[in-house]
C-alpha cells in the first residue's frame, strides 16, 4: 500500500500533470469567488476536456478544481458577508463582522490556512483508511443514514445563539420548506402552489444567499458605509495573525476537519450543513464562545473553513468505494470515471490503488496550491473593503442576483432570493437565528426519506442498532442541554412560569410572531388532504412550530425582558450587537431613519426584478449598475460607465458564453424576437 | 427630441423590424436559414446525468450535418422531471428550429396518464429521433437466492424505488399486477446510485426498472463477478445482449396485458428522445431529422459515445412519430389498466375481487341495527354477515321480502362473500 502511495505521488509530480492541477486550482479559485457558481458547473464543464487526457491528469485538473472552490469561497463572505459556494455561510457570522473591523486579512489568514489543514486532512483521512473503507461504509444504512441528520438537527440548539426556543422554531419551518415539492413516497405535491417550478422544491442556492447575503447588503446600504468603515486595512501584517491563529486553535482545526472529511463521507448530508455543523460544534466547546461568537471571533472562521475543505475527501470515499456521489460534483467526476474505463468500487482500492492515491494526493496538492494563491493575493481583496459603498453595492448586488438564478435557472430563483432576503432581514433584526434554518432545510428532507426507508424495510427493529442509539443520544442530549440549562438558570420549573406580568409588551416582534403564526397556520391547514405519508411529518413538524411559536410568543409578549427565562429578547446576541433595534418599541429617529432606507434598498432590488422582466438580465446590469452609482452616489461619469460596462461584459462572457446560461425571458425579447437574436438576454 | 417623440420611434421600429422578421421565413433555404445562427439544445435535467451527458454528445457532432451548420449549445433547465422543458417547447420556445429539447421517455404519457400539469400534446411534437432503445431489467442479489422470476411469485424480495412515477417504482408494480410477483417496493431513495448501495449492503434484494446500458457500463463488476442476477427484461424488443433472460412480454397472461404491457414499455423504445417543438416549418424538421440520424452514423460520435460508455442504438424520428400514434390511439381501457398497473402497490384489489362465495346452511342467532347485522351458526361454523338493502337478496320461503322480515331462529342459507352476505333464503 505504502509503495503504491509513493509511486502515485511519483505520477503525481510530473511537471505536465501538475500543470493541468494548476489550472484546475485557478479555475476552481475562480468559480468559488462568484456566488452561485461551484464545482459543479465547473465539473460539467471541463469533463469533456479531460476525454483526451490520461487519467491522472483527468483527475488532477478535475479535482483541482473541485478542492479549491471552498478555499476562495471565503473571499466573498468575508467581504462581503456573501457566501462563495453553500458551504461557507457559516463563515459570514464571523468573518464579516472581522471585515467590519478592518481585519479582512487576518480572516483571510485563518481561512486559508484552515482550508490548507482541512483540506490536506480530509486527503489523508482518506489515504490511511482505504484498507477499512468498505467495511465502514458498508455498516452505514439508511437508518444510520437517518441517525446521522438527526444527529446534525441537534446542532441547532447550538447556533440559536442564546435563544434556544426560536431556534427550534425556526428549524422547524426549515423542515416545512424542505417538504415543498413532490413528495418521495406518494409523489403528493406538497404546498407547490401549482408552480412547477416548486415540483422539485426548493433550491438551495437562493435560498442561502437570500437568507444571508441580502440582509447583509442591506444593513450596509443602510449604515452607508464602506465594509470596512473607517478602520485601517491589516493586510499582509493580519494574515500572519491570521496563520498564528490557526496554529494557536490548532487542535480546533483538527476537530472540524475530522467533523468535516467524516460527514462528507455520508451521502445526504451535503456541504451546506457542514460548515454549520462544525460551526455549532466550536461553539459549543470552544471556551466563552458563547459570549464572543457572532460578532468576530477568528475560532468561528477556523470551524468553518476547516470543515469545508475537509468534506471533499470525505466525499471521495462513497464515490470511489461504491459508486455512490458524496456530492453534487462527484455525480459528474463518476462520468470521469467511466470515460477513463474506471469502475468505482473494490477495484479502486485493490487493482486501481494507484488511481485512487493520486486522486488523494490531487486533493492534497490542490488545497496546498489554492490556499497559495488566496495567500498571494489576498492583499489585493482585503483592500476591497475600502471601496465606497456605492461602487461596491450594486456590482454585488447584481452579481448575487445572477448567482441566485442559478439555482434552477427559473424566475422563481429571483423570488424566492428577494422573499427568503425579506424574511432574513426580519430575523436578523428581530433577533432570529438563521442557521437552524439551513439545518432544518437541508437535513430535514433526509430525515423524513430515510425514515420512511428505515420503516418500510425494517418496521422499527432498526431502532436497535447500536450506530443509531449512540447518535440518537448524542442528539437529545443536544436538544435537551440547552433547555435545561435554561431552566436552571430560571430557577427551575417554578421560575419558568413566573415572572409574567399582566402588561403586554408589544413590538415589532409581536408583529413577527403573529406573521409566523398565520404562515405555519396556513401551510397546516393545506397538508389535511394530503395521503398519510405525505402529511406525516409536515403535520408533526408543524404542531411541534405551531406549539413553540405559541409558547415563544407568551414569553415574549408577557414576561419583562430581565426577568430570566424565556427571553429570548434579551440574550440574543443578535440584537444585541445592533444598534438599530427594530424591537425597540420607541419610535425612535434612528428607527424612522432605517426603515426609510430598507425601503429605497428593497426597491432597488425591485426595480432590477421589473428591468430583468423588461428589458433582460444584461441591459438590467448595465442600467441598475450605473443608475445606483449616480444615484446613491453622484460618482464620476467615466467611472459610472467603465465599472457598468465592464462588469456587463464580464457577465456577457462568463455567463453567456462560456457556460450558456438560459437567461429569464423579457417582455421586450417575447414582443420583438428578433431583439434576442442581437441583444444577448432579451 | 422629446422622451414621447424617442419612444414612438423605438415603437416604430421594433414594429418595422418584427413585421420584417415574420414574413420572410418561405422563399429561405435550410442553409440560409441556419447560416451564423445558434440552436438551443433544452436539457430537461441537471448536467451530469444520462440525458445531459448524452446531449451534450451529440450537440458536439450535429452541426456538422446540419445545412448552414449553425452553432448547438446546451442549456439545462431542470424541472419537474423534465416537465418544464417539454411544456415550454410546446408553448413559449421558439417554433423556427433554433430550439430543440432533450426530455424523459416517460414524459410524452403524462397527459395521456392524466396529468394536467403536462400541457402538450406528445404526438404533436417532432420527433427528431433517439439516441438510444433502452431495455429496462430486474436484478437480484446473488445472496438473495432469486434466479428466476417465477420463484417471485411464492417468495417476497425488497426492491428499492426513488420515487413515484420512476421506472424503479413503476416497473416492479408491473411485475406485481400483472404478473402476479410478490416485490416489495422500497421508496424514497434520492437516486440510482443510492438504491445499488443499499443493496450492497444488503438492505435490498434487488432493482427492478434498471437501463441495461447504465448497468452495463457503470456496475461491469456486478455482472462480471456475477453479483447479481439478471432475471427479466422489459422494453418491447428483447436486448441483442441478452437473447437468454426472460423478455416481460412473453409472459403476458392475455392479450389485453399484453396490449398493456405495450403500452407501458413503448417509452423503452424512444430512450433518449430528442425533439423539436410543434410548427417548425417542415424543411427544417426533415433537416433536423436528417441531421439526428446522421449524427448517430458518424464515426466521431460513435467513438465519443463508445468511449463514454453510452449504449449507441439509435431510432429514427419517423420512428417514433409512428409510435407515439400508436400510443396517442391507446383504447381508453388499456390507458386504465396501464395507470392501475404501475400505480397500485400490489394486488390487493384484484385478491379482494377473488374472494370466494360461500353458502352456509344454518340458523340465525342474532340480529342487530334493524338487521343491517346477521349473526349465523351452523355446519360448525359462525360469523355476522352484513346485511344491504340492494345487494343482499332476502327471501323467505321463496318470496323476496325486506331485511327486517328476518327473525331470532330462523333456519336459512347464508351465500356470502368475506363478511358481506348476498343473499339469505329462508325456509
Amino acid at each position: 500500500m505504502l509503495a503504491m502511495a509513493a509511486k502515485a505521488i511519483a505520477t503525481m509530480t510530473d511537471p505536465l500533470r501538475l500543470m493541468y492541477l494548476a489550472l484546475g486550482v485557478i479555475i476552481g479559485l475562480g468559480l468559488g469567488v462568484i456566488p452561485g457558481l461551484g464545482g459543479i458547473v465547473g465539473m460539467a464543464i471541463l469533463l469533456p476536456f479531460t476525454f483526451s487526457l490520461d487519467p491522472f491528469s483527468a483527475f488532477a485538473l478535475l479535482l483541482g478544481m473541485g478542492s479549491v472552490t471552498t478555499t476562495s469561497d471565503t473571499i466573498p463572505a468575508v467581504l462581503f458577508g456573501v457566501p462563495g459556494t453553500t458551504g461557507s455561510a457559516a463563515t459570514i457570522l464571523d468573518g464579516h463582522p472581522l471585515a467590519k473591523k478592518g481585519q479582512a486579512g487576518r480572516a483571510f489568514g485563518a481561512a486559508y490556512s484552515a482550508s490548507l489543514i482541512g483540506g490536506v486532512f480530509g486527503a489523508l483521512l482518506l489515504a490511511i483508511s482505504i484498507p477499512i473503507l468498505r467495511p465502514v461504509m458498508l455498516s452505514i444504512g439508511s437508518p444510520e443514514l437517518l441517525a446521522f441528520a438527526v444527529f446534525g438537527l441537534c446542532m441547532v440548539a447550538a447556533l440559536s445563539a442564546g435563544a434556544p426556543l426560536r431556534g427550534l422554531t425556526v428549524a422547524g419551518f426549515g423542515i416545512m420548506i424542505a417538504m415543498i415539492g413532490a413528495d418521495p413516497q406518494s409523489g403528493t405535491q406538497r404546498w407547490s402552489l401549482g408552480t412547477l417550478y416548486l415540483w422539485d422544491g426548493l433550491p438551495l442556492v437562493p435560498v442561502t444567499i437570500g437568507l444571508f447575503a441580502l440582509p447583509e447588503l442591506a444593513d450596509m446600504a443602510i449604515q452607508r458605509r464602506s465594509i470596512a468603515g473607517d478602520s485601517k486595512i491589516d493586510s499582509r501584517s493580519g494574515q500572519w495573525e491570521g496563520i498564528k491563529d490557526t496554529f494557536r486553535h490548532w487542535w480546533l482545526v483538527i476537530r472540524v476537519s475530522w467533523l468535516g472529511s467524516t460527514l462528507g463521507a455520508i451521502p445526504g448530508i451535503g456541504a451546506a450543513v457542514i460548515d454549520w455543523i462544525a460551526y455549532g460544534h466550536a461553539a459549543r466547546t470552544e471556551k466563552g464562545a458563547a459570549e464572543t461568537f457572532g460578532t468576530g471571533d477568528i475560532r468561528g472562521v477556523l470551524a468553518s473553513e476547516g470543515s469545508n475543505n475537509a468534506k471533499e475527501g470525505g466525499a471521495l470515499v462513497p464515490t470511489i468505494a461504491f459508486g455512490v456521489p458524496g456530492s453534487a460534483s462527484m455525480a459528474i467526476l463518476l462520468g470521469a470515471f467511466l470515460v477513463h474505463g474506471l469502475q468505482p468500487g473494490p477495484d479502486m482500492l485493490s487493482k486501481n490503488l494507484d488511481v485512487t492515491y493520486s486522486i488523494i494526493w490531487s486533493v492534497a496538492l490542490a488545497n496546498i496550491l489554492g490556499a497559495g494563491i488566496c495567500f498571494g493575493f489576498s492583499n489585493q481583496f482585503a483592500k476591497v473593503a475600502l471601496i465606497r459603498q456605492p461602487i461596491i453595492m450594486p456590482i454585488i448586488l447584481t452579481v448575487i442576483m445572477v448567482g441566485a438564478y442559478q439555482g434552477s435557472r427559473n424566475w422563481g430563483d429571483l423570488i424566492t432570493v428577494v422573499l427568503f432576503g425579506l424574511l432574513g432581514w426580519f430575523m436578523k433584526r428581530l433577533g432570529w437565528p438563521r442557521p437552524p434554518l439551513i439545518l432544518g432545510f437541508v437535513l430535514g428532507a433526509v430525515v423524513e426519506r430515510y425514515y420512511f426507508i428505515s420503516v418500510s424495510r425494517y418496521d422499527y427493529g432498526w431502532l436497535t442498532n447500536p450506530i443509531v442509539m449512540v447518535l440518537f443520544a448524542i442528539a437529545l442530549w443536544g436538544f435537551a442541554r440547552p433547555l435545561i440549562r435554561e431552566a436552571k438558570m430560571a430557577g427551575g420549573i417554578g421560575g419558568m412560569l413566573s415572572g409574567y406580568s399582566r402588561t403586554a409588551n408589544i413590538n415589532m416582534n409581536t408583529l413577527f410572531y403573529g406573521a409566523a403564526f398565520v404562515l405555519v397556520g396556513v401551510m397546516l391547514t393545506q397538508t389535511v388532504l394530503w395521503k398519510f405519508d405525505a402529511r406525516l411529518v409536515p403535520q408533526a413538524i408543524g404542531g411541534i412550530s405551531i406549539a413553540l411559536l405559541i409558547l415563544g410568543f407568551i414569553n415574549h409578549t408577557f414576561k419583562s425582558p430581565g426577568s430570566g427565562a424565556g427571553g429570548d429578547d434579551a440574550k440574543s446576541k443578535a440584537v444585541a450587537s445592533l444598534k438599530l433595534d427594530l424591537s425597540a418599541d420607541t419610535q425612535s429617529e434612528e428607527l424612522k431613519i432605517t426603515i426609510h432606507r430598507a425601503l429605497i434598498f428593497l426597491g432597488w432590488i425591485i426595480g432590477f426584478l421589473i428591468g430583468v422582466a423588461i428589458i433582460g438580465m444584461l441591459p438590467t446590469i448595465l442600467f441598475f449598475i450605473a443608475a445606483y452609482m449616480w444615484v446613491e452616489g453622484r460618482e464620476n461619469l467615466k467611472l459610472i460607465l467603465s465599472t457598468s460596462v465592464g462588469i456587463t461584459v464580464f457577465s456577457f462572457i462568463l455567463f453567456d458564453q462560456t457556460l450558456s446560461l438560459p437567461w429569464p425571458r423579457s417582455l421586450l425579447g417575447n414582443l420583438y424576437p428578433v431583439l434576442r437574436d442581437t441583444i444577448p438576454s432579451m | 427630441m422629446s422622451i414621447a417623440k424617442k419612444l414612438s420611434v423605438i415603437g416604430l421600429a421594433g414594429l418595422a423590424v418584427s413585421a420584417f422578421s415574420a414574413a420572410p421565413a418561405m422563399a429561405q433555404s435550410v442553409a440560409d436559414f441556419y447560416k451564423g445562427k445558434t440552436i438551443t439544445l433544452w436539457v430537461g435535467y441537471s448536467p451530469g446525468g444520462g440525458y445531459d451527458t448524452y446531449s451534450r454528445t451529440v450537440a458536439r457532432y450535429m452541426s456538422n450535418h446540419l445545412p448552414g451548420n449553425p452553432k448547438i449549445v446546451v442549456k439545462n433547465k431542470p424541472g419537474a422531471g423534465s416537465m418544464l422543458v417539454a411544456n415550454e417547447l410546446y408553448n413559449v420556445l421558439p417554433k423556427d428550429g433554433t430550439a430543440i429539447g432533450v426530455i424523459g421517455r416517460g414524459m410524452p404519457m403524462e397527459p395521456l396518464l392524466g396529468n394536467t400539469s403536462a400541457k402538450f400534446d406528445a404526438s404533436k411534437f417532432n420527433w427528431l429521433g433517439s439516441a438510444n432503445n433502452e431495455v429496462s431489467v430486474c436484478v437480484s442479489m446473488k445472496s438473495t437466492g432469486i434466479t428466476k422470476w417465477q420463484q417471485l411469485k411464492t417468495k417476497q424480495m425488497t426492491v428499492g424505488g426513488t420515487g413515484p412515477g420512476a421506472d424503479t417504482d413503476s416497473f416492479p408494480k408491473v411485475m406485481n399486477n400483472i404478473l402476479g410477483t410478490k416485490l416489495k417496493l422500497v421508496t424514497g431513495y434520492p437516486g440510482g446510485t443510492d438504491v445499488n448501495f443499499a443493496m450492497e449492503r444488503g438492505e435490498l434484494g434487488g432493482r427492478c426498472g434498471y437501463s441495461w446500458s447504465s448497468l452495463k457500463s457503470r456496475k461491469a463488476d456486478w455482472l462480471k463477478n456475477k453479483v447479481v442476477n439478471v432475471f427479466m427484461q422489459m422494453s418491447t424488443a428483447k436486448h441483442p445482449d441478452m437473447p437468454d433472460v426472460p423478455f416481460i412480454m412473453d409472459f403476458a397472461p392475455d392479450a389485453k396485458s399484453k396490449k398493456v404491457l405495450e403500452f407501458i414499455y413503448a417509452r423503452q423504445a424512444w430512450g433518449r428522445p430528442f425533439l423539436a417543438p410543434p410548427g417548425v416549418p417542415a424543411d427544417r424538421v426533415k433537416a433536423l431529422k436528417t441531421a439526428f440520424m446522421a449524427t448517430m452514423n458518424d464515426p466521431k460520435y460513435k467513438k465519443d459515445a463508445i468511449k463514454q460508455r453510452l449504449e449507441v442504438a439509435p431510432i429514427s424520428g419517423d420512428q417514433i412519430d409512428k409510435l407515439m400514434a400508436n400510443l396517442y390511439a391507446s383504447p381508453k381501457e388499456v390507458i386504465e389498466a396501464a395507470k392501475r398497473a404501475t400505480n397500485s402497490a400490489d394486488k390487493t384489489e384484484v385478491a379482494k375481487a377473488v374472494i370466494p362465495i360461500e353458502t352456509v346452511k344454518g340458523v340465525i342467532t342474532k340480529l342487530r341495527n334493524g338487521a343491517r347485522k346477521v349473526s349465523y351458526k351452523g355446519q360448525g361454523r359462525k360469523g355476522s354477515l352484513g346485511v344491504s338493502g340492494r345487494r343482499t337478496k332476502v327471501t323467505i320461503g321463496g318470496k323476496k321480502v325486506k331485511r327486517k322480515k328476518l327473525k331470532v331462529g330462523m333456519k336459512c342459507d347464508f351465500t356470502f362473500q368475506g363478511s358481506a352476505a348476498k343473499a339469505i333464503s329462508c325456509g
